[in-house]
């Protein structure tokens, strides 16, 4: 098995600030294997926790941020992980592996879309609420950002979609959105164009509908 | 910088920090996948951030209640709550002149219509919410939509057996909700209708009960975003004339003498 090692670079953190999930880290804690019970995980696979935990978070925004409903999220970002743990070896670091994991999750969103809309399902809107939350009050503002967001989101085609995801909720360069979607720089320019004045036209028609 | 720009880029941070992951999903999920990977060398019991146990619980239940009262705020007069892009909206009044109230057929369903209304399952209950609660005070309204949602879990939890009556009985109240105007209860009920039915046969309806009850409580604008979106993707939904009149869109020229759909329920066999 090819041993898959992360560079620091492409994780975008420091070797110190990357840390085993609690639950990587337990299990490979002497103390906490009894004796036999645990064979020890390839270095592979520990890798693979790393890269888990450093684009957990940016793959589970991304699934939302592609349409993908609440309800389809958890399969999605297991099919997405686990495609990445079985592609590993074959990462060519030609591209950032946030790029790279992207272009899983793009795909992976894609087949998900496609089949909520043959069952005549829908990733529109989730009735989310912010029940649990520390702070609802805050949260209950972040949720209509993301509403209004999304419902704009909806009105993109796939492409220009995909663009502003990766470049205006993740910070993504340029570059680095052209490797994801295997599109010329250029093209990157012009769709975040054409969203980012789609998204003013609707903010602006926002507010001059709620002054009226 | 414009305040246009300025409005672009909290939308953007606000939407972003709404998309995080909980706590608890990172961990949750890595055995799930490990499992599959077989990777049982990485796997131990994921922990959760939180406490666990009573004071938890209650935490979490103090939370809710709270956030609920704030969300009826915002639903409501919402003085003084600037919502940023809801701002000022206020509880859209829903007429059903034009659509009679369901007819509930008592008896179990064993299978739901092919084109005909959602019935309600054994022992359901009369509708939860009446149009006059809508003019009785936030808290009041808080209270009723919360022990309704609840109560409706405990009754769901205790019954036995029969899957898909339990799916329309979550689904008929959420309509009975849209139809009262109570946008809160219809949505905290369809999210219990998605958590318990992730894989439901009434996908189709529920998703058009999650549009129309977001389009009661949605800013205008954002309410016909919401609808034309629902229509292009819908195209063969028989729910686009109820959808047009939630999210205050015009019925195209060719379709306005289109009955199919106007009896404005959530039916099954969509």
């Amino acid at each position: 098995m090819k041993v898959f090692s992360v560079p620091e670079t492409d994780l975008s953190v420091s070797s110190q600030a990357i840390r085993l999930p609690n639950f990587v880290e337990a299990a490979h804690t002497p103390a906490a294997r009894p004796a036999g019970s645990v064979t020890p995980a390839p270095t592979s696979d520990v890798s693979f926790a790393v890269i888990y935990r450093a684009h957990f978070a940016f793959v589970w925004r991304s699934l939302r941020a592609l349409g993908l409903s609440t309800a389809s999220l958890d399969d999605a970002v297991q099919d997405v992980f686990i495609v990445v743990h079985r592609q590993l070896g074959g990462f060519d670091h030609r591209a950032s592996l946030r790029s790279w994991v992207f272009a899983i999750a793009y795909n992976v969103a894609s087949n998900y879309r496609r089949r909520e809309h043959r069952k005549g399902g829908l990733a529109l809107l989730d009735p989310e609420m912010p029940s649990n939350h520390p702070d609802p009050e805050s949260q209950l503002h972040r949720a209509q950002a993301w509403a209004f967001l999304s419902q704009f989101l909806d009105t993109l085609d796939d492409a220009k979609r995909a663009v502003f995801v990766l470049t205006q909720l993740e910070g993504l360069s340029a570059t680095e959105v052209a490797d994801a979607l295997s599109i010329p720089v250029n093209t990157v320019y012009t769709r975040l164009h054409h969203a980012r004045n789609a998204l003013r036209d609707a903010l602006a028609a926002n507010q001059s509908g709620g002054s009226q | 910088m414009t305040d246009l720009e300025q409005l672009e880029l909290r939308l953007l941070q606000d939407a972003r920090s709404y998309l995080e992951p909980e706590s608890t999903d990172e961990a949750r999920l890595f055995p799930q996948i490990a499992a599959k990977l077989g990777l049982h060398g990485v796997v131990s019991a994921p922990q959760t951030p939180s406490g666990s146990g009573f004071s938890s619980r209650l935490a979490q239940v103090i939370a809710s209640k709270k956030a609920i009262a704030v969300i009826c705020t915002a639903l409501g007069v919402a003085a003084g709550f600037d919502v940023g892009f809801a701002a000022g909206r206020q509880r859209r009044p829903v007429e059903f002149a034009s659509h009679p109230a369901l007819p509930v057929t008592p008896g179990a369903q064993k299978e739901v219509p092919s084109a005909g209304l959602v019935q309600s399952p054994p022992g359901a209950t009369a509708p939860l919410v009446e149009a006059a609660s809508l003019t009785r005070s936030k808290s009041a309204l808080l209270r009723k939509s919360q022990t309704a949602i609840d109560s409706e879990g405990s009754a769901l939890a205790a019954a036995p057996i029969d899957v898909l009556g339990q799916e329309v009985a979550l689904l008929k109240r959420a309509e009975h909700a849209i139809r009262s105007g109570d946008a809160l209860l219809s949505l905290g009920l369809l999210r219990e209708l998605a958590r318990r039915f992730p894989n439901g046969k009434l996908l189709a309806e529920r998703n058009a009960a999650f549009v129309m009850a977001n389009c009661l409580q949605l800013e205008p604008a954002a309410a016909r975003v919401a609808g034309e979106a629902y229509l292009r993707q819908a195209t063969n939904s028989v729910y686009h004339e109820r959808v047009r009149q939630l999210c205050g869109l015009a019925a195209p020229a060719g379709l306005k003498n289109n009955k199919i759909g106007e009896k404005g329920s959530v039916s099954a066999g969509d």
